[in-house]
């Protein structure tokens, strides 16, 4: 107890160094900016602002962005409530509500709502983040080479079965993303694999180059349909005061509580994150309110629940990239990208070699939500102007900011290509409906899990059973073949409650 | 085409071109010479499995005739498309030998003028030279990231 303590007062020195405390305001505006912007959402945000860091040190650098992280979180909501466009998934439960309160003149309240259950529900997250991470840490040193390998196993297949409705286009991106990981050299045994006899390509495919193409790039390239096609909405610029009323404050608080630990759980869980999360937080409410006819109609509860639950998805989905060095969606994915190239060694080891690091970044977590709160309640009417971007300003601007970006990493004009054909990549996805999380997941963890895969088979001499020796090992398996088998369970369970109603209601 | 096949085709060409060159990899000198192909090939078997059943599943539900999702992208899109690409193919082979500044005006331009056509000229001309000259600031001066 006192050990976590003293870590966050350590945590709270780093944060509370001027610079950093300067950066991580800088980094909220940025993110609630970006998390604003349709299509944009913290994924791309991140991965677009990441080149800005990399003059920084890591735990300026790691501030900054978690910053732009709950930025983006908080954010996303705003487009939700005032034009029925969600800045992105997690932000869909917040269209359900808060655009038909903004609807009925409640706009002020809507924005309010949505920032206040955020910050409630980030905060809560965050305190219990402090007391899981150190344990999960310390149980993560027990895991070898084998386990570590089956522990992305589990991630990937969860993520693949779990973000999209498809859980054979799900594999498909993930083997893709995987595949695009074995380009390069090979550093164990020293041999070119994939490179086509291009030098570049052979210290590999940088997988922010990756990132910002698919979503950056690809997510242009989907819009620019748009462009033409139908002119923007208006957007309300006028306000009252953002704030609540009393009443509307009792109506809140209930479900904000409720189910800020729902969406911190399904956060922990690698594939779920804020969309599941908000979805969950806004049925649970939904089915135990006592007038469900209300929702979606404009009612508060509506939008305190999932928002709730969205923030602390976010937060709960740094575990198990902090601890044991997995990401378990694609922005945390696009934060483990982060830390590697920051030279850092993501999981357990992390809290024992940069202290400072890890519990920088959770202090940033109190003082990230303080400053997104204060952001977007008294300032909302001034930022949700960015909404208004026009389209033919905005696109070109992210194109241009993606090349430059990308170009810091190497000093390198081929990755002006490599970005161009993730590009395509990304859209082709969109179009053809694969879903891109498992793609990112799997492209930013490939290279480590082929690591732990070969140094496994090292140690046994190639026997594949070392995969199967131990307790985790085969807990980590059992996990996966779940998840895999999850959609095909519930998708039984579904019909079997059909058949059921229809057997009663046939009587 | 249903996407779900246009996806399962896509893959069975994918895994197979993938495996055909992962078998021709060269072996490692130390260690298990095989060590460098087996995560490959293991990839692409699960492609080629994961393809094969997109497939079937497709046609399955064609015999049950389920109704066929197009593909659909505007013309325009399209067009808008390929001129980023064009231009972005031009920003790589210009923007070594100019300079970031007068490459990346010309790309910003283009990319632009390519939204929004010449009617918000002033705009494009703000947006373009604003964001060049802010780049360029940030990381030339503040971050010390070197441009050519």
């Amino acid at each position: 107890m006192g050990e976590i303590f003293t870590n966050l007062a350590l945590g709270f020195t780093v944060v509370l160094d001027p610079l950093n405390f300067a950066l991580l305001l800088v980094g909220s505006v940025l993110g609630t900016v970006f998390g604003m912007l349709p299509g944009i959402g913290p994924a791309t945000g991140i991965a677009l602002l990441l080149p800005l860091t990399f003059a920084m040190k890591p735990e300026t650098a790691l501030i900054m962005m978690c910053a732009i992280y709950y930025g983006a979180m908080y954010g996303g909501s705003r487009g939700s409530i005032l034009l029925n466009v969600p800045g992105d998934g997690a932000a869909v439960a917040a269209t359900f509500d808060g655009y038909p309160m903004a609807q009925n003149g409640r706009a002020e309240a809507a924005l309010a709502i949505s920032a206040i259950a955020s910050f409630i529900g980030g905060l809560i997250a965050t305190v219990i983040f402090v007391f899981l991470a150190l344990p999960v840490a310390r149980f993560a040193l027990r895991f070898g080479p084998p386990e570590y390998f089956m522990l992305m196993i589990f991630a990937l297949s969860a993520t693949a079965s779990l973000t999209q409705k498809s859980l054979l286009k799900g594999f498909f991106a993930l083997v893709m993303g995987l595949m695009v990981t074995t380009v390069g050299m090979d550093l164990m045994a020293g041999v070119r694999r994939f490179t086509f006899g291009v030098q570049e390509l052979q210290s590999g495919i940088d997988f922010i180059v990756v990132i910002v193409g698919v979503y950056g790039i690809g997510e242009v390239f989907t819009n620019y349909e748009k462009i033409a096609a139908k002119a923007a909405k208006p957007v309300q610029e006028k306000f009252g005061k953002i704030w609540i009323t009393m009443e509307e404050w009792k109506q809140s608080i209930g479900p904000i509580l409720r189910q800020t630990p729902v969406g911190f759980f399904v956060g922990v869980l690698p594939g779920s994150g804020g969309t599941i999360g908000s979805m969950m937080g806004y049925n649970n409410e939904k089915q135990i309110s006592k007038h469900p006819e209300k929702f979606g109609t404009g009612t508060i509860e509506g939008l305190a629940a999932p928002e709730a639950a969205n923030n602390a998805a976010s937060v709960g989905a740094l575990i198990p990239m902090m601890t044991l060095g997995v990401p378990g969606s694609g922005t945390t994915a696009v934060m483990l990208g982060a830390l590697l190239i920051l030279g850092l060694d993501p999981g357990p080891m992390l809290f024992e070699h940069h202290p400072h690091v890890a519990w920088g970044i959770i202090a940033s977590m109190f003082m990230g939500n303080i400053a997104c709160a204060v952001i977007n309640i008294p300032l909302a009417g001034l930022l949700v102007r960015v909404l208004s971007v026009k389209p033919k300003y905005l696109y070109p601007l992210i194109v241009g900011l993606a090349f430059v970006g990308v170009y810091t990493i190497n000093y390198s004009v081929v990755d002006f290509f490599l970005l161009l054909v993730f590009g395509v990549v990304g859209y082709l996805m969109k179009k053809l409906k694969i879903p891109i999380a498992p793609f990112i997941l799997a492209v930013v963890v490939g290279g480590g899990m082929e690591q732990s895969f070969r140094q496994a088979l090292m140690v046994s001499q190639g026997d594949m059973t070392i995969f199967f020796r131990s307790t985790i090992c085969n807990v980590l398996f059992g996990l996966s073949v779940l998840s895999v088998s999850w959609p095909f369970i519930s998708e039984w369970r579904k019909k079997r409650k059909a058949r059921q109603a229809g057997g009663t209601s046939g009587r | 085409m249903h996407k779900d096949l246009t996806v399962g085709i896509a893959g069975v060409v994918i895994s197979l071109l993938y495996s055909v060159q992962a078998m021709q990899l060269p072996k490692a000198s130390i260690g298990n010479p095989w060590a460098p192909v087996l995560f490959p090939m293991g990839l692409g078997l699960v492609m080629l499995f994961v393809s094969v059943l997109l497939i079937l599943k497709d046609l399955r539900r064609r015999k049950e005739g389920a109704a066929t999702e197009a593909f659909g992208a505007s013309k325009l899109g399209l067009a808008m498309i390929a001129g980023t690409i064009v231009l972005g193919i031009v920003y790589a082979l210009i923007f070594e030998p100019v300079g970031f500044i007068p490459a990346t005006l010309i790309f910003m331009g283009g990319l632009l003028l390519m939204a929004g056509g010449w009617s918000g000229w002033r705009g494009t001309l703000v947006v373009g030279f604003g964001f060049t000259f802010i780049v360029w600031y940030v990381f030339e001066k503040v971050l010390r990231i070197m441009l050519p």
